[in-house]
């Protein structure tokens, strides 16, 4: 029997050698999302992401478009094109099955913003729209640092051109952020505690207490490498029903400009 | 009687397991070629793409600069050179020369202060830009491709199944010339 198990060992040692043949992989460091909105450089404050996220979500339920909003310091040397690309394969914002995701991205630092426009929405949001919304929404705002109104007025713009395709009409209950009044980057304690207490409580309201370990466990999961397949079709739960980008693709759509 | 049918239990795993691994080797050949070919369509389309757009650029700029005829003349003769080049290697080689004859033509667009600001003329350059980015976008996944193949026919088993399966040549990087790397940016 010993040599039998024996056999079987040096046959599994074989087989996986076979399987695994080695493959080049190297990949830059992009950031995870946390929501529609992902400010890793904080210029906007805790409302204003709250509310943009809420909007977004509204927006994903009625048209199951996903706009994705990033902001970083610095594109770490690579150009804000191949930035947006790589952090698009590897959140995959959209629907697997129409690519349907818009990311709005801006490097802080660097004065540079991108809006990279998946291969479904290529067609709604062409090269030379995407441009004018950089050159004539976005530049404006962000030169007075107004972060959160360019990046308001680009979501407007945007979301309305996709929920024209969609034949929906995004409900006003969700109001998005004025933009124009510019508060404290740093949210206080206070507000942090707030916000906390409030998610508990959605989370647990709607899935219970077991809900919120999952929740928390699923939270902690995001952080790892993940592709996600099949996420994108999920609504309810939690901020308008974000349950990760699920799948979609870019091709290099879209423009960038610069401050 | 029990270690006969041990024996044969063992030799017929054996057996499954290579016949799986050989049709496992013969099919990763196909597939990974095919997965050049797929990409390499995608680049063709961005490519075909940024040459439909060309007529308009060039009748935009000729409205501000009719004298840079030796610009325009080129940029048409690569064109049409685009639509007769066959084989990869030929169209990567046409591609690069188009995209550097446009970074002129874009150059030479810079001093024509009028035609910078003309409305037409900035929808064309978001266009050629978007799809310039579109290039270098499929041709970076094209390499990958290309990448997966290359490597894998060049492994000891991969080489024996790509023998068989008559894809022993290594398929073609798409090099971008350094000149085109840069995307023709006109600044405002």
């Amino acid at each position: 029997m010993r040599k039998i198990s024996n056999i079987l060992c040096w046959i599994g040692v074989a087989a996986s050698l076979f399987i695994l043949t080695p493959s080049g992989f190297c990949q830059v460091k992009y950031p995870k999302y946390e929501n529609y909105v992902t400010d890793k450089a904080g210029v906007l404050t805790s409302a204003d992401e709250l509310q943009l996220n809420s909007f977004l979500g509204e927006l994903e339920k009625l048209t199951t478009a996903q706009i994705a909003v990033l902001t970083v310091k610095t594109t770490n040397g690579l150009s804000v094109e191949e930035y947006a690309v790589g952090v698009f394969e590897q959140w995959q914002i959209g629907r697997k099955d129409k690519d349907n995701g818009v990311l709005l991205l801006a490097a802080i630092k660097d004065r540079k913003v991108r809006i990279e426009v998946g291969y479904g929405l290529e067609g709604e949001i062409t090269d030379a729209q995407a441009s004018g919304i950089i050159r004539e929404v976005i530049v404006p705002q962000f030169k007075r640092e107004d972060y959160a109104g360019g990046l308001t007025g680009a979501i407007k713009i945007i979301s309305g051109i996709i929920s024209k395709k969609y034949g929906v009409s995004l409900s006003e209950s969700v109001k998005l952020p004025g933009g124009a009044v510019k508060e404290d980057k740093k949210a206080s304690p206070l507000d942090m505690l707030f916000t906390l207490l409030f998610i508990i409580l959605i989370v647990s309201s709607r899935m219970g207490l077991f809900g919120l370990l999952f929740f928390g466990s699923a939270f902690r999961r995001r952080g790892g490498y993940w592709h996600g397949t099949g996420y994108g079709g999920s609504s309810g739960g939690f901020s308008g029903g974000f349950g990760g980008f699920g799948g979609g693709f870019s091709g290099g759509g879209g423009a960038s400009g610069s401050w | 009687m029990k270690g006969v049918i041990v024996a044969v239990v063992i030799i017929a795993l054996l057996f499954a397991i290579g016949v799986g691994w050989y049709i496992g080797g013969l099919n990763k050949v196909v597939t990974l070629h095919e997965a050049v070919s797929g990409e390499w369509s995608q680049v063709e389309t961005q490519l075909q793409r940024r040459n439909d757009l060309i007529p308009n650029l060039v009748s935009t700029v000729k409205g501000y600069a009719a004298h840079e005829k030796e610009i325009f003349s080129e940029v048409a003769r690569l064109r049409s050179q685009w639509a007769e080049s066959s084989g990869r290697e030929q169209q990567i080689e046409t591609a690069n020369k188009t995209s550097s004859a446009i970074s002129r033509l874009l150059l030479v667009a810079e001093n024509y202060p009028n035609l910078k600001a003309s409305e037409n003329f900035l929808a064309l350059q978001s266009q050629l830009e978007g799809t310039e980015n579109r290039i270098a976008v499929a041709r970076r996944r094209y390499n990958l491709k290309v990448r997966g193949f290359n490597t894998y026919i060049r492994t000891v088993f991969g080489g024996f199944f790509a023998g068989k399966r008559g894809l022993m040549e290594p398929e073609i990087y798409f090099e971008a010339d350094e000149a085109s790397k840069e995307n023709p940016k006109v600044s405002f």
